[in-house]
Formats: structure tokens, sequence, C-alpha cells
């Protein structure tokens, strides 16, 4: 073993290296493990870079319900995540995501009764 | 940083998820697994089309690899000469060489998307190695096919946990290719030291 050490520093070092990585990923894995645990997708808070249109399709809303919480056409291409959108308004992301959280959870509120 | 980049999918689609497969084929840290689980959220809202992003990354991808494997082949018979010149680099050299030819599709194939970060490496191998052009290419397109469908069909899945899926898949990956290059480098320290015992 010592004369192995003496001959073959770098290729011990690199295994050693590799070994702890090995160890800090898997642990970094199992840490985002309770993440995933009887997720639901309404779980993730809506993000800024999302679109008009991947919010409605990711989070079950109708067209008409995101498009008038973002003042938007109903049926608008619009191809820009909220963080930009709050850019031409001149407004914060969380200001429009107070809005659009907030009418979503009055539809879901509707849907419930 | 995330937020801002996942921002960026939408507006520039195609164009990004192009130059991000492309860059992270040639070993440049550009988060492309990422960018594809995006891009297969906006697929899934109908911001972007199924067949341009598949098309985008498949392309970007392909023409990464193929740069590497003819830098490789371009330069291989320079670098050999310089590293052959050392009778023991030399030995070690000829060996692996000898153990990449015996396996070299299934290297190519896992080393577009299990063991990612190795891709950009293997590619310059295969070069350097004179591994035959259309065995490389063969492999390669079956692996970054596998690796789109996979990243692309999972965003398109989970269109709002890309952020979680991209954080797991990242260590998930790192863990597997570390992994990988543990056990290599121990298989290697194990022949040594039965090498050693012999002497």
């Amino acid at each position: 073993m010592k004369r192995l050490w003496q001959k073959h520093p770098l290729l011990i070092l690199a295994f050693g290296l590799a070994m702890v990585l090995t160890l800090v990923f898997s642990v970094r894995v199992a840490m985002f493990a309770p993440h995933w645990r009887g997720s639901d997708i309404a779980a993730q808070p809506i993000q800024g870079w999302m679109t008009p249109r991947l919010i409605m399709h990711a989070y079950d809303v109708p067209p008409e319900i995101v498009a008038q919480a973002l003042a938007i056409p109903e049926h608008s291409n619009l191809r820009l995540p909220l963080s930009e959108l709050a850019k031409t308004r001149g407004v914060t992301v969380d200001t429009l995501l107070v809005t659009l959280n907030a009418a979503i959870a009055a539809y879901h509120e509707s849907l419930a009764k | 940083m995330t937020a801002v980049l996942l921002a960026l999918v939408p507006e520039y689609g195609a164009a990004l998820v192009l130059v991000a497969t492309f860059l992270s084929c040639l070993a440049l840290p550009v988060p492309s697994s990422l960018i594809m689980l995006a891009a297969g959220a906006f697929v899934a809202s109908g911001d972007l089309s199924a067949e341009v992003v598949v098309t985008a990354a498949l392309t970007g991808a392909l023409l990464g690899d193929q740069f590497g494997f003819w830098i490789g082949r371009a330069g291989g018979p320079m670098i050999k000469a310089k590293l052959w010149h050392q009778p023991a680099t030399a030995r070690m050299l000829a060996r692996a060489e000898a153990r990449l030819q015996k396996h070299d599709l299934l290297a190519v194939y896992l080393t577009r998307w299990l063991f990612s970060p190795l891709g950009p490496y293997v590619n310059l191998l295969g070069g350097v190695t004179q591994m035959k052009w259309l065995r490389f290419t063969f492999a390669d397109i079956a692996g970054e096919a596998t690796w789109v469908a996979l990243y692309v069909g999972l965003g398109i899945g989970f269109a709002s946990w890309v952020e979680a899926m991209g954080a797991t898949l990242g260590n998930l990956v790192g863990a597997m290719t570390t992994g990988l290059l543990a056990w290599l480098l121990g298989r290697a320290l194990w022949h040594k030291a039965h090498e050693n015992g012999r002497d």
C-alpha cells in the first residue's frame, strides 16, 4: 500500500476525489427526494420565467382567467415570460404574481362551490 | 441566474437550444439539459413547436460532437507523438485505447446522456484513436436522440417542475459520472497493486 502511494500518488488522489464527489452528488440527489414525495403540480409556485400559456397549461387554469389577471388578450400568442411582461408594464414580477395567484385561487374556490 | 436563463427560452426558442447543445458538446459549461427541459415545458404549453425544438437540439449536439471528433482526428498524430514519447505513458495510453476500442459504440452512446459530462472528451478520444467515422456517428446519433428525447420529453410531462427536475437530474448525472470515474480509477489502482506485487 505504501509503495503504491509512492509510485502512483496522482492516481490515488484522483480516485479519492472521485469517491468524494460521488458521495456529494448522491447526497444532493437524496436531498431533493422530499421535494418530490407526494407532490402535486399546484404545490410548485408560479415563477417569473413562465409564460401565460405555460401557466394555463401547467396549473390547469382557463385562458380567460389568466388573460384577465394579466390584462392581455385572451387568445394572444404572447411568448413573453412574466418577468418580461412586468418590465414592459413598469411593475415588479411580484406584483403580477400576487394578482395572478389571487385570480387562480378565486377560480379554484368557485369550482369548489 | 436559473430564472434569467429560463426566461430566455420562450423568447429565443430553437436558436437558444441549438447554441446551448452545441456549446455543451464542446465541454463548455452551458446548462443545456435544463434548457431542453424548459423547451419541453414550452412545447407542452404551445409556445414552442416540438419538431423545431427537437431538430434544433439534435443539430446543435451532433455538430458539437462532430467538431470535437474531427479536432481529435486532425490533432491526433501530433498529440500521440508527444504523449507516446514516454514509455510509461505510452503503455498506459495503449491500454486505454485498446479498452476504448473494445467498447467504443457503448462508450459513445452512454456518454451522450447517462454520463454526459464525459461526452466531449470521448469525442476527442474517438478522433485521436482513429475510431471509424461511421461507427462514431451511428452511436452518436443514437445517444443524442436518447438525450434529447429524455429531456424534452420530461419537460413536456412535468412542465411546472423544470427547476426541481433540472437540479435532481443534474446531480444524478453527476453522481453517475463521478461514480464511473471512481470505478475506472479504482480498477486501474487494483491492476497497479497487482503489478507491484509481482515486482
